[in-house]
């Protein structure tokens, strides 16, 4: 097939590709896979250094071309890779590797071959052996200075030694499943970075009680996950220190929190954690416009008159195993100006006694029915005693109720006529009020 | 509404004139800039393209054009401009390399887009030798410079 459609247009016209501009040439190149990029310079000497100034670089071990030829040559793709065709590389801006096997002195090859000052640099190691692949970063390489992201997936074991590294432009750092050699690796690597903005760590199972020790005045922004919330053994601590951070999610229900600063420029957080472990958590968020969180039962101990979620707008309670509304009518008056509440339900494996139940149904109504509830949303309503005797209330208070949306829970779609009934007979407070049934 | 009414005139380098909507003239970004720059004139003479290609690329800006003023069942008509982009996209060589170069002087980023992807896609996975032939491109390389050449990037040739 490629020889007729050679054969049909072979010699017919000039050769115009060659004639293209070189930011043409480039367009064209980066929208190629990269392999056939670089072999681009092997057309004429008009190809020759194009492909050095393509600003995006990928060498991806795991694609099936490559891997065929480690299965034929062994192994020296990358070696090639770094030794040979980096260095000739003059305006490299990403770099994205993704290796398919242990290689013990990625560090040594990679770093030192880099001639230019890239600004972003993405290494994943992906293998099944359970062998982590060391990184170091050594001292004194320019390529560090400039970058802006870095981001390390997988098979890699940090190892950030004493001598302090330095990434004076990052602002971007994700640790995605990586190790460290140890608690000092981690804290290290932080330290080194004086300007990180943003950091996503999803953290693996660690030894026992592994100390993630976070000291970063400049982040803003803050996601820790694990890749099972809810399973694993380890109870690692996290002690982080982060007085500028303006968003927030944790989703990791192992872990033992200790915020050790106020973070009074907190907007949004989104946290799910076992708040057994976590309860001093609450404190920290006081801030926030917009919460996403566990209805926990010693919720209502936890907060008091002293702490008051003045600015929350938009607030997602995720409700562990039967919903209590008492518990919940009474938390309402600390969220003061309340637009927006979203119910949902989770399943986590809390040891939290459920059974025991605080709160009473509110003397007053809450500030935030009065005046500025607008939107509710419920998913998984069963129309049980309790989740009647809320939703009943929040209706024939909440004044300014403009859309309330009520998904019904999977398990009473034969009974659901009966419950939308009863729903829609319940008396309201706002005469605008949209009542949407799913 | 008045606005897009409006005709312009568009002199390809043959002197010919394509009258199309400001809208559609618009699509080219050069002529958006000319007439935001108080080029009220009605003839916008494009010298650098012929008049078979230009007539193309109206083409192509009057169908964008038409499906973005065209309201809801935004999926269905995504659809039909992929389509559409494809068929019109699926020219020999020449035409393809002059659309380019009238996309990147004109600058209609979508035309360009879909051309340099077409070149793209044509080289995809090629060894050097079949590029040069499909192409038309002279190997000006001595064999002892192209075994250096080889081996800078040895790792990404065919073997």
């Amino acid at each position: 097939m490629k020889a007729a459609r050679l054969g049909s247009e072979e010699v017919m016209y000039p050769d115009r590709i060659s004639n293209l501009p070189n930011d043409l040439l480039l367009r064209i190149l980066s929208l190629a896979p990269v392999r056939t990029a670089m072999s681009t310079s092997l057309l004429s000497k008009r190809w020759k250094y194009v492909w050095k100034m393509m600003p995006t670089l990928v060498y991806d071990e795991t694609c099936p071309y490559i891997e065929y030829k480690i299965f034929l040559h062994g192994p020296l793709g990358f070696d090639l890779f770094c030794g040979v065709s980096l260095p000739l590389h003059e305006a490299l801006k990403t770099l994205n590797l993704k290796l398919g096997k242990y290689t013990d002195s990625i560090d040594i090859l990679l770093f030192p071959n880099i001639r230019s000052n890239p600004l972003k640099m993405t290494i994943n190691l992906n293998y099944f052996y359970s062998y982590y692949t060391p990184i170091t970063f050594p001292n004194n390489i320019n390529v560090f200075k400039t970058l802006l992201v870095l981001k390390l997936k997988g098979r890699i074991v940090l190892d950030v030694v004493d001598s302090p590294v330095c990434f004076p432009a990052l602002k971007i750092l994700h640790l995605i499943c990586v190790n460290f050699q140890c608690e000092e690796s981690f804290t290290r690597l932080l330290s080194a970075c004086p300007v990180l903005e943003d950091l996503f760590l999803q953290r693996l199972s660690s030894r026992d009680r592994f100390l993630f020790s976070m000291s970063v005045p400049s982040l803003q922004r803050l996601s820790i996950t694990k890749e099972c919330a809810t399973y694993g053994s380890d109870e690692p601590r996290l002690e982080i220190s982060t007085p500028c951070l303006k968003y927030l999610k944790i989703f990791d229900r192992r872990g033992y929190y200790n915020f050790l600063e106020d973070m009074p420029k907190l907007v949004e957080a989104d946290v799910s954690v076992d708040m057994s472990k976590n309860e001093k958590l609450l404190r920290v968020l006081s801030s926030v416009e917009h919460l996403v969180i566990c209805l926990y039962p010693s919720m209502v101990l936890d907060l008091t008159d002293s702490l008051i979620f003045n600015r929350l707008l938009h607030l997602e309670l995720n409700v562990c195993n039967s919903f209590r509304s008492n518990l919940l009518l009474s938390l309402l008056k600390y969220f003061p100006n309340l637009q927006s509440l979203n119910l949902g339900r989770t399943y986590p494996e809390d040891t939290e006694d459920q059974l025991y139940c605080l709160g009473s149904e509110p003397s007053s109504v809450p500030k935030c029915l009065s005046f500025h509830l607008e939107s509710i949303q419920w998913r998984g309503y069963a129309g049980t005693l309790d989740e009647r005797e809320a939703a009943a209330y929040i209706l024939k208070n909440a004044h300014r109720l403009k859309t309330s949306t009520i998904r019904l829970h999977t398990t009473c779609m034969d009974n659901g006529q009966i419950i939308m009934k009863d729903l829609t007979s319940m008396s309201k407070a706002s005469d605008s009020c949209q009542l949407v049934i799913e | 509404m008045s606005e897009s009414n409006k005709k312009i005139s568009l002199i390809s380098s043959e002197g010919e004139a394509f009258e199309v909507s400001e809208a559609v003239a618009r699509e080219f970004e050069i002529v958006a800039h000319m007439l935001e720059d108080g080029c009220s004139g009605s003839s916008i003479p494009i010298t650098t393209v012929d008049s078979n290609i230009l007539g193309k690329v109206i083409e192509y800006c009057t169908k964008h054009v038409e499906v973005g003023n065209v309201e809801g069942n935004s999926e269905k008509a995504e659809k039909d401009l992929e389509e559409f982009d494809k068929r019109f996209i699926a020219v020999e060589m020449n035409t393809l390399f002059s659309l380019i170069l009238a996309a990147n002087y004109l600058n209609v980023k979508g035309l360009l887009n879909i051309g340099c992807q077409k070149v793209a896609d044509t080289i995809k996975d090629m060894k050097p030798e079949e590029v040069r032939s499909i192409f038309n491109i002279e190997n000006d390389y001595t064999p002892a410079e192209e075994e250096v050449v080889r081996k800078e990037n040895e790792w990404a040739f065919q073997p």
